[in-house]
C-alpha cells in the first residue's frame, strides 16, 4: 500500500506540488485562454511574461481512432489511453512549470513501418508489408524553471524534455524499438517593464535501437512470404531487403538556439518565438562478435520555426491572431553511396484567429478563421523518387460557452475545415517502380492530393460536483475526415485511401 | 503592433535565408567503372583474347545487374552505375579446339576461365582488376542440393536434406572412397565483420594464415577446411556410377512425406506432405546414431536398406545438417591418402586452444573434384565467399530461401546420345538454376536447362 501511495505521489507530482486554491478551468475551457497557457510554456521569457502563477492540472484521456481514410503507414485502427498532470507555480525567486504524460497506445492493421516514433521525415527504418498490432509505451517529462538573478531585470530559465518509449508488436516480423530523447533548454532572459526577451540554446541527445525478429521460422530469411519480408528503407524509395542485417542504433544530437519575446499590457499581448534547432542522426550497425558499431548513415535536419501569438482586448471583443511557421530541411548522408541520396524538406504556415465578446453573461460565443498552408517534399537520387505535395486548410471555428448558477460550465465547439490540394507532384520513372513506390509513396501521393472535408466538433463540462471542492471536468472530441474528391491513384498501387476516418478522445480531467 | 510587425521581418529573412537552394555537389552521382581482366600467371602466355569475356556486376543493395563485354585489351567499362556495393564476375568460355591448340593439351570440353571479385565499394569512378583462372573440371559433378529445408510448421524442417552426385563424363566412375565435406567460412553477415580483429581476409573470410599452429604456404588458397567429412565405402568397384547416372546422399534416408518412429519412438510427422521429398530410396544416408561422442537427433534414423557413409570427422554435428540459409559450402573429393591424418586447425578467432576447441580438417584443394559455394539469398545477408575461385568461382543459392523446399540443380549443358552433360564451368553462380521443389528421383524431371 506504501508504494502504491508513492506511485500515486509521483504522477501526482506536478499537480500536487503546483496546485493552487483558485479554480483553473476555465483556463483551460475557453480557447483564447487555453492557447495563450499552451504558449507561455515555450520558453522562460514567456513564462514570466504570463501572471499565470498558480495553475494545475491532472487528467485520463481516451482515444482511439479508425478508418480506411489513411496513408499506408498509418493504422487503420488504434487506441490510446493516456494520463498526464501538468502545472505551474511560483516558489520566491523561481517560476516553474511541470509535466508528466504516461501514454499507453495499440494499433491495430499498421505496416511498412516499424519506426518506433512515427517522423515522416526520417529516411532509414525497418518496414514490412504485413500489418499488425503494435503495442506502444510512452513516458514523457518535462519542465522549465526560471529565477531571477540579483538585480531587478535579469533572470536564467531551463527546460527539460525527457521522453522514453517502446514499440513492439506481436506478428513477424516483430520490431522492438527503444527509444530515450533528453533536451535541455537553458535560458537567459531580460525583463523590463511590460516586455520580456530571452536567448536560450538547446542541446539534446536520443538513443534507439531498432531490433526485428522472427518467431515462425518459415518467415525468416528468406523470400516466400513477400509481406513477411522485411526491408530496410534508406531514403524516398531506396531500400533493400534486409535479412540479417536486422538490428541497428540511432544516435542523434540536437543543438539549437532560440529568441523569445513578450509585451503584456492591460489591453494588448504579444509573444514570439524564433527557434532553430538541428538534429544530427548517425545509424550504425553493431558488428558480429565485437563491440563496436559500422556507421552506415547519418541524417540531418535543420527546424526553424517562427510563431506569435497576439491577442488585444477593444471594443468590447478579445482578439486573438496566432500565427506559426515551420521550415524543416534535411538530407542524408548514405555511406554505401558516398554521398547524399535523400533530401527533405517540409514548411507550414498557420494562421488561426479568434473573437470573443467581453462578456459577463452566462451564455458566450466565440468564432475563428483559421488555415494551414502545408508543403512536403521528398526526392530520393539514387531511386529516382521525388515527391512534391502543397494543400491549404481553411476552416472556420465557432463555440458557444455556457455558465450555470451553480458555476457549472459546459463548451460546445464545432469546426468545420477543408483540405484542398495545390500544385502537387510525384515523379519516378516506371522503370524505378519498387515495392516502396507501389506500397508506400503511391498510396501517400492519393491521400495527400485528395480533397478532405474535417469537422472537429467537442463537448466539454465542468463542475465541482464530481470531486469535492476540486473542479473537475470531462471533455469529448471528435475528428472526422471524409474525401470529397479522391486523389490521384496510380496504377499498381497496393493500397487506396478511401471512406473516412474518424478519431475520438474522451477526456476526465482535474484542476486545481 | 510595430513589435509585431520587425519580428515578422527578422522571421521572414531568417527562414528565407534558411530556405535558400544548397549546394547539392554531395548528391549521389552515378560512376564508371572500369574492369581489367587479365590472366594469371599459369595461363597468360598461351595467347588466348579476351573479346568474348562476358563481365557482370550486381549490386548488393538493389540486386541489379550489368552487363557487357570486354574489349581486346581485357578491359570492361561500365561508363554511369549506381554507386554502391558490388560483386564483379568475369567469363571466358575456350572452345577445346582453341584451347588444345594453344595449350598443347587435350580436352574434350570446352575450357571456361573464372574470375571474381567480392563486395567492392565503388562510391566514385573506379579501376580495377580481375584474374581469370580454370580449375578442374570434374568427372563427377554435385548436380543437386537441398539445403534450404522445407517449412519448419508444416514440412520437414532440414531432416529431409540431401544432396546429389552425378557422372558427369561419359564412362563408368565408381562413388567408392568418395569423400565429401562441409566447408567452414566465416558466417557473418559481410557489412557486420570487424576487420580490426585483424583475424579477416579483406574479403571478410577467415585468414587462416593466423590460426593457431599454422605452418602451411598459402593456407587460404591451397586448402579448404572441413567441418565434417565423410566418405562413401567400398571395395573400389562396389558401388559403379554409369555415364548420366547419379547417387543420392541422404541425412536421413526416410519417407519424409509418411510418419516415421524416431530414435527416441516418437513419430515423426509433417502436416503438408507435398511440402518434403520421400528420401527412403536414397543411394546412400548419412546416419549418425551410432557415434560416441554426440547426441544424435531423434530424426537421425538409421534406414537398413541404405548403405552408410563412413563418418570421417563430425565435429559434434547431429545430422548431416545443412545450413539452411545457404551459409555453407560442399566439396567432393578423392584421394589415397587418409584424411584423418591430415592436420586440423581452429578457426583464427580461437586464439586459445583447448580441448574441447572444435578444429577443421585442411583439404588441400589439389584432390577436390568439385565445389560448391551456396550463400545466402538475401543479398543484405552475404556473407564472405567461402570457396577460392578455383574451386567454386561463383556462388549459388535458393530464391526462396530457408524452408522453401527449393534445391540448386546444375543446369544441362548439352545432351549427348541421350546421356545429359550437366554445365560445368567452374562458377555456380552461372552453372546451378533452382527446382521449385528438391527432387530426388533422378528422373527427367530433376533436370533443368
Amino acid at each position: 500500500m506504501k508504494s502504491i501511495k508513492i506511485l500515486f505521489f509521483t504522477l501526482l507530482f506536478p499537480a500536487v506540488v503546483f496546485a493552487q486554491k483558485t479554480t483553473a478551468d476555465s483556463l483551460y475551457l475557453f480557447k483564447q485562454d487555453h492557447t495563450e497557457l499552451n504558449y507561455i510554456i515555450r520558453s522562460g521569457a514567456t513564462l514570466l511574461s504570463s501572471d499565470i502563477n498558480r495553475l494545475s492540472t491532472a487528467g485520463i484521456n481516451y482515444q482511439q481512432a479508425n478508418g480506411h481514410f489513411r496513408t499506408a503507414q498509418q493504422a487503420e485502427k488504434s487506441k490510446a489511453l493516456d494520463f498526464g498532470t501538468s502545472g505551474i507555480t511560483t516558489l520566491g525567486k523561481f517560476k516553474l512549470y511541470g509535466t508528466f504524460n504516461f501514454k499507453r497506445s495499440w494499433q491495430d492493421s499498421l505496416a511498412w513501418t516499424m519506426q518506433g516514433l512515427p517522423n515522416v521525415a526520417e529516411p532509414y527504418y525497418f518496414a514490412a508489408g504485413k500489418a499488425g498490432k503494435y503495442q506502444r509505451l510512452n513516458y514523457t517529462m518535462g519542465g522549465l524553471a526560471t529565477y531571477q538573478l540579483p538585480g531587478e531585470h535579469f533572470y536564467v530559465a531551463s527546460g527539460l524534455d525527457y521522453q522514453y518509449n517502446t514499440a513492439s508488436r506481436s506478428v513477424d516480423p516483430r520490431p522492438s524499438v527503444q527509444t530515450f530523447h533528453l533536451l535541455v533548454s537553458p535560458e537567459l532572459i531580460y525583463k523590463k517593464g511590460r516586455q520580456s526577451i530571452g536567448a536560450g540554446i538547446l542541446w539534446g541527445y536520443e538513443h534507439e535501437k531498432n531490433k526485428v525478429s522472427y518467431k515462425n521460422k518459415d518467415f525468416n530469411k528468406g523470400l516466400s512470404y513477400p509481406d513477411r519480408v522485411n526491408y530496410m528503407m534508406m531514403g524516398y524509395g531506396y531500400h533493400t531487403i534486409s535479412g540479417d542485417v536486422d538490428n541497428m542504433i540511432r544516435r542523434s544530437k540536437y543543438i539549437g538556439a532560440n529568441l523569445n519575446y513578450a509585451y503584456v499590457d492591460s489591453t494588448t499581448t504579444l509573444r514570439t518565438r524564433l527557434a532553430y534547432k538541428k538534429q544530427n542522426e548517425k545509424n550504425s550497425f553493431p558488428l558480429t562478435n565485437s563491440v563496436d558499431n559500422r556507421l552506415f548513415s547519418s541524417f540531418f535536419l535543420h527546424d526553424y520555426a517562427f510563431s506569435f501569438l497576439a491577442s488585444q482586448r477593444h471594443t468590447g471583443f478579445r482578439h486573438q491572431l496566432q500565427g506559426e511557421v515551420d521550415y524543416q530541411r534535411g538530407n542524408d548522408r548514405n555511406i554505401e553511396l558516398g554521398g547524399v541520396n535523400y533530401r527533405y524538406s517540409s514548411y507550414s504556415a498557420v494562421l488561426d484567429y479568434t473573437i470573443q465578446p467581453l462578456s459577463s453573461s452566462s451564455v458566450n460565443f466565440e468564432f475563428g478563421l483559421n488555415a494551414l498552408l502545408y508543403n512536403q517534399q521528398q526526392k530520393d537520387i539514387s531511386a529516382t523518387h521525388t515527391m512534391d505535395f502543397t494543400y491549404v486548410k481553411p476552416g472556420i471555428q465557432a463555440t458557444i460557452y455556457k455558465k450555470y448558477r451553480n458555476a457549472d460550465r459546459l463548451k460546445v465547439s464545432v469546426s468545420p475545415a477543408v483540405r484542398l490540394p495545390l500544385s502537387s507532384s510525384f515523379i519516378v520513372p516506371s522503370a524505378q517502380e519498387n515495392v516502396f513506390t507501389y506500397n508506400i509513396a503511391y498510396p501517400a501521393y492519393t491521400y495527400y492530393t485528395s480533397t478532405v472535408g474535417n469537422i472537429n466538433a467537442s463537448v466539454e463540462y465542468t463542475t465541482s460536483h464530481f470531486i469535492k471542492d476540486v473542479r473537475s471536468g470531462f471533455a469529448i472530441n471528435s475528428n472526422y475526415y471524409k474525401p470529397l474528391t479522391t486523389g490521384t491513384v496510380y496504377t499498381g498501387s497496393t493500397f487506396i485511401p478511401s471512406k473516412s476516418f474518424l478519431d475520438l478522445s474522451f477526456s476526465f480531467n482535474i484542476y486545481f | 503592433m510595430k513589435y509585431l510587425s520587425k519580428l515578422m521581418i527578422v522571421a521572414t529573412l531568417v527562414l528565407g535565408l534558411a530556405s535558400c537552394k544548397k549546394d547539392n555537389n554531395d548528391d549521389v552521382k552515378p560512376v564508371s567503372l572500369t574492369l581489367k581482366v587479365a590472366f594469371d600467371a599459369e595461363n597468360a602466355g598461351y595467347g588466348f583474347t579476351y573479346e568474348k569475356t562476358t563481365v557482370k556486376i550486381t549490386n548488393l543493395t538493389t540486386n541489379q545487374t550489368y552487363n557487357t563485354t570486354a574489349a581486346a585489351d581485357g578491359t570492361a567499362t561500365f561508363a554511369s552505375i549506381a554507386p554502391g556495393n558490388y560483386d564483379m564476375s568475369a567469363t571466358l568460355a575456350i572452345t577445346a579446339a582453341d584451347f588444345n591448340a594453344k595449350t598443347g593439351a587435350n580436352v574434350q570440353e570446352d575450357v571456361t576461365y573464372n574470375g571474381t571479385l567480392i563486395r567492392q565499394s565503388i562510391v566514385g569512378n573506379s579501376d580495377l582488376s580481375l584474374t581469370l583462372k580454370t580449375g578442374r573440371v570434374g568427372d563427377f559433378v554435385i548436380k543437386q542440393i537441398y539445403y534450404s529445408g522445407s517449412s519448419a510448421s508444416n514440412g520437414a524442417i532440414f531432416r529431409d536434406q540431401f544432396f546429389e552426385i552425378y557422372n558427369n563424363s561419359n564412362a563408368t566412375l565408381y562413388a567408392d572412397s568418395l569423400y565429401f565435406a562441409q566447408v567452414i567460412g566465416n558466417n557473418a553477415v559481410s557489412t557486420r565483420i570487424d576487420q580490426s580483429q585483424g583475424f579477416f581476409q579483406p574479403s571478410g573470410q577467415y585468414d587462416w594464415a593466423k590460426s593457431v599452429n599454422m605452418t602451411s604456404a598459402n593456407p587460404n588458397t591451397a586448402f579448404i577446411y572441413a567441418k565434417n567429412v565423410f566418405m562413401i565405402p567400398g571395395t573400389g568397384k562396389q558401388y559403379p556410377v554409369e555415364p548420366g547416372k547419379s547417387i543420392i546422399i541422404a541425412a536421413t534416408a526416410q519417407n519424409h512425406q509418411s510418419p516415421f518412429v524416431g530414435a527416441d519412438g516418437k513419430a515423426i510427422t509433417v502436416k503438408d506432405p507435398s511440402l518434403t521429398v520421400d528420401l527412403s530410396k536414397a543411394d546412400f544416408e548419412v546416419y549418425l546414431g551410432d557415434q560416441t561422442n554426440i547426441n544424435p537427433l531423434a530424426s537421425d534414423v538409421n534406414n537398413p536398406s541404405v548403405t552408410n557413409v563412413t563418418v570421417i570427422e563430425n565435429n559434434t554435428n547431429r545430422d548431416l545438417i545443412l545450413d539452411n540459409l545457404g551459409r555453407d559450402g560442399l566439396v567432393i573429393f578423392k584421394t589415397t591418402a587418409d584424411p584423418k591424418t591430415w592436420p586440423k586447425f581452429a578457426t583464427p578467432d580461437d586464439t586459445q586452444l583447448t580441448i574441447n576447441t572444435k578444429v577443421y580438417i585442411q583439404v588441400p584443394n589439389q584432390y577436390i573434384i568439385d565445389g560448391v559455394g551456396l550463400q545466402q539469398t538475401v543479398v543484405a545477408s552475404r556473407m564472405p565467399k567461402r570457396l577460392p575461385d578455383v574451386l567454386d568461382a561463383g556462388e549459388t543459392y535458393v530464391p526462396a530461401g530457408s524452408y522453401s523446399s527449393q534445391s540448386v540443380v546444375r543446369k544441362t549443358s548439352r545432351t549427348v546420345g541421350g546421356r545429359v552433360v550437366l554445365k560445368d564451368t567452374n562458377n555456380s553462380s552461372n552453372d546451378f538454376g533452382f527446382l521449385p521443389k528438391a527432387d530426388p528421383s533422378k528422373a527427367a524431371t530433376s533436370f533443368i536447362n
